[in-house]
């Protein structure tokens, strides 16, 4: 404990001492915040850059076509826009409703998507029925959403942890193909939806795509996806949006609980603190947090925004 | 690589990737970045520009060049520490060449003399001390009022000086152990001019005792760094340095430093403890003092 001469207090540079000041004075050392279950796989050791997007308004444009403000702003026809974001909005909880079970877990909404692994025990779920299981009755009486152990709660946490774990496995089965997944009578409907969206918001989400594709193969990058829509609808809506493959389920944060902020920090903890953060979105939230962990940020406001992003990542600026 | 025909990027941009590629540490591709970049003269004066610019000036050893950008352009607070260091380093390094071998402390300390840090990347305040000088001053008035502030106080203290209350409480209990041991040895001195031994290390820690002393305000100038302020950094910069030096007095008997009563039946044992624990210290005080 004789600190005195430790590196951080030695009489030589004041280098040192500055550094020291830094660390010290703003206590900005987060050491041993209680790590949550967060069984994602170590980081890469050759991962330089993590990407980190918001959802709405950023990759996808669906809220402002419900409000009208992006026919606003471009100059396109407003009842179209929404009726288009309507139909969106349809598709999106129908999904999350029949596919994720929505219902079940709305009221029991996580950040991550293997935040109640833990309750997991495994077994085999290819002839469980989730139907007939007894989680909604138990779930739609009292205050069974604690997530601390109630007693008579293991159960219901378990089932909880099995849906957790098919919707995983329907994400990363259905990512490349949810026309498989809706069947071919939505499939259809989704397609046509799709491309008039694309032609409204001049392929805003095409452009986007762009430079999500080349972080995706880049094997030293990874795309992390911080959104405030809750969890299952978010992947409810990369799946219609056709962002599957370039999110990772295990990247996907849901803030609407814990804010963006704290999404931030899960993700450091995460990846580490070798890694540059780049954070890129339209929002205040997600500006001030990057700022506040010293993330740079790329902000998009427009189709000019989106653009010069692809560019920068196709010249290896970023 | 084809120039692009108009160029994309904002100013806002162009900051986002110098940050990304210095944080990255991939300084050859942000010189080439920075080399692509039009000869806009409102984005070259870009803050972030221009720290970029350093950055890549520093790393391919063109000092001059850096030296000039440091100085040029007056640089936002939370950018001074990095920039400070590629300064002193890069003045560092020039004296090493110059010398034909490393620089030891005091190396160092005559090039921050010789080439005191330009106020475009420094605040001037005094760069040994842990607090800012606002929050160091909040704190001295306070203790003249009372040396012993209550829970509560302590939160308010906290909040106007920007610390926590664990540093507020560790510079008062610091403070006060510091003043009792100026007071003790105040009155060790007056028994030792009262004739019997010299003991040069008690003239030398008299000849320190403002800096071991309560003092931390007194005795630094001003601007260029002193010998005296690198001490500080020593005794007074760390909340636990000097604490963790008393902690380990107890074990050797009745008290070291820190002597409420009684020191004069335990001079000599005062002494001794200070011969076997501070007597490193003092040696390189009074190397830095020649």
């Amino acid at each position: 404990m004789f600190q005195m001469f430790s590196p951080a207090c030695s009489p030589s540079t004041p280098i040192k001492e500055l550094d020291d000041r830094a660390c010290r004075s703003g206590g900005s050392k987060s050491r041993g915040r209680g790590r949550k279950n967060n069984p994602s796989p170590p980081p890469d050791s050759d991962l330089e850059r993590v990407f980190v997007w918001d959802l709405d308004e950023t990759i996808i444009v669906f809220h402002s076509l419900l409000t009208g403000s992006y026919a606003q702003k471009y100059g396109k026809d407003p009842p179209m826009a929404v009726t288009l974001g309507l139909r969106m909005e349809e598709m999106i909880f129908n999904l999350a409703d029949t596919h994720l079970f929505f219902n079940d877990l709305e009221e029991c909404d996580q950040v991550h998507i293997d935040d109640v692994s833990s309750d997991d025990n495994g077994q085999d779920l290819s002839t469980y029925s989730f139907a007939t299981d007894g989680f909604h009755a138990a779930a739609t009486s009292a205050n069974l959403c604690l997530a601390t152990g109630v007693r008579g709660g293991v159960d219901w946490m378990r089932k909880l942890a099995f849906r957790y774990r098919r919707v995983k496995e329907m994400y990363s089965t259905y990512k490349n193909n949810v026309g498989g997944l809706l069947g071919p009578a939505k499939r259809d409907a989704w397609l046509q939806l799709r491309a008039e969206i694309e032609a409204l918001t001049d392929s805003w989400l095409t452009h986007a795509l762009k430079s999500l594709s080349i972080i995706s193969s880049r094997s030293n990058c990874v795309n992390v996806l911080v959104t405030t829509t809750q969890l299952i609808p978010a992947l409810a809506k990369v799946l219609l949006y056709s962002l599957g493959s370039v999110f990772p389920v295990e990247n996907i944060y849901s803030a609407t609980k814990i804010g963006k902020e704290s999404c931030f920090e899960r993700i450091m903890q995460r990846f580490g603190r070798k890694v540059v953060y780049v954070v890129i979105g339209d929002g205040v939230e997600e500006e001030q947090a990057a700022k506040k962990h010293n993330m740079p940020f790329w902000r998009i406001s427009s189709h000019s925004d989106l653009l010069a992003l692809h560019q920068a990542l196709e010249f290896e600026y970023l | 690589m084809s120039m692009l025909p108009t160029f994309g990027f904002t100013q806002e941009q162009v900051a986002c990737v110098c940050e990304v590629l210095q944080q990255g540490g991939n300084i050859e591709r942000l010189g080439r970045f920075l080399w692509s970049l039009p000869a806009c003269e409102h984005l070259h004066k870009n803050e972030s520009v221009l720290k970029a610019k350093a950055v890549v000036a520093f790393h391919r050893g063109n000092f001059r060049e850096l030296y000039k950008i440091l100085e040029s352009h007056q640089f936002s607070p939370h950018n001074h520490p990095k920039l400070q260091q590629l300064w002193l380093k890069a003045h560092y390094i020039e004296a090493e060449k110059l010398r034909g071998r490393p620089l030891g402390a005091v190396g160092k300390y005559r090039v921050r003399r010789k080439f005191p840090l330009p106020r475009s990347i420094w605040d001037g305040e005094e760069t040994s001390y842990c607090f800012k000088e606002k929050s160091r001053s909040v704190l001295r008035e306070w203790y003249t009022h009372n040396p012993y502030p209550s829970p509560r106080e302590k939160r308010e203290l906290a909040e106007a000086t920007g610390l926590t209350t664990t540093q507020v409480s560790n510079w008062f209990k610091n403070r006060r152990q510091r003043d009792r041991a100026a007071e003790a040895k105040e009155r060790e001195n007056n028994e030792n001019s009262n004739g019997n031994s010299h003991n040069p290390l008690t003239s030398s820690m008299n000849g320190n005792k403002s800096l071991l002393g309560s003092s931390d305000d007194d005795k630094t100038p001003s601007g260029t760094p002193d010998h005296s302020s690198l001490s500080p950094a020593l005794l007074l910069g760390s909340n636990t340095g000097l604490q963790s030096l008393h902690g380990l007095a107890p074990p050797q008997g009745p008290s070291a430093i820190p002597v409420p009563g009684g020191v004069d039946s335990v001079h000599h044992h005062h002494s001794m403890h200070h011969d076997t624990i501070l007597n490193p210290m003092s040696s390189n005080l009074v190397d830095l003092g020649s």
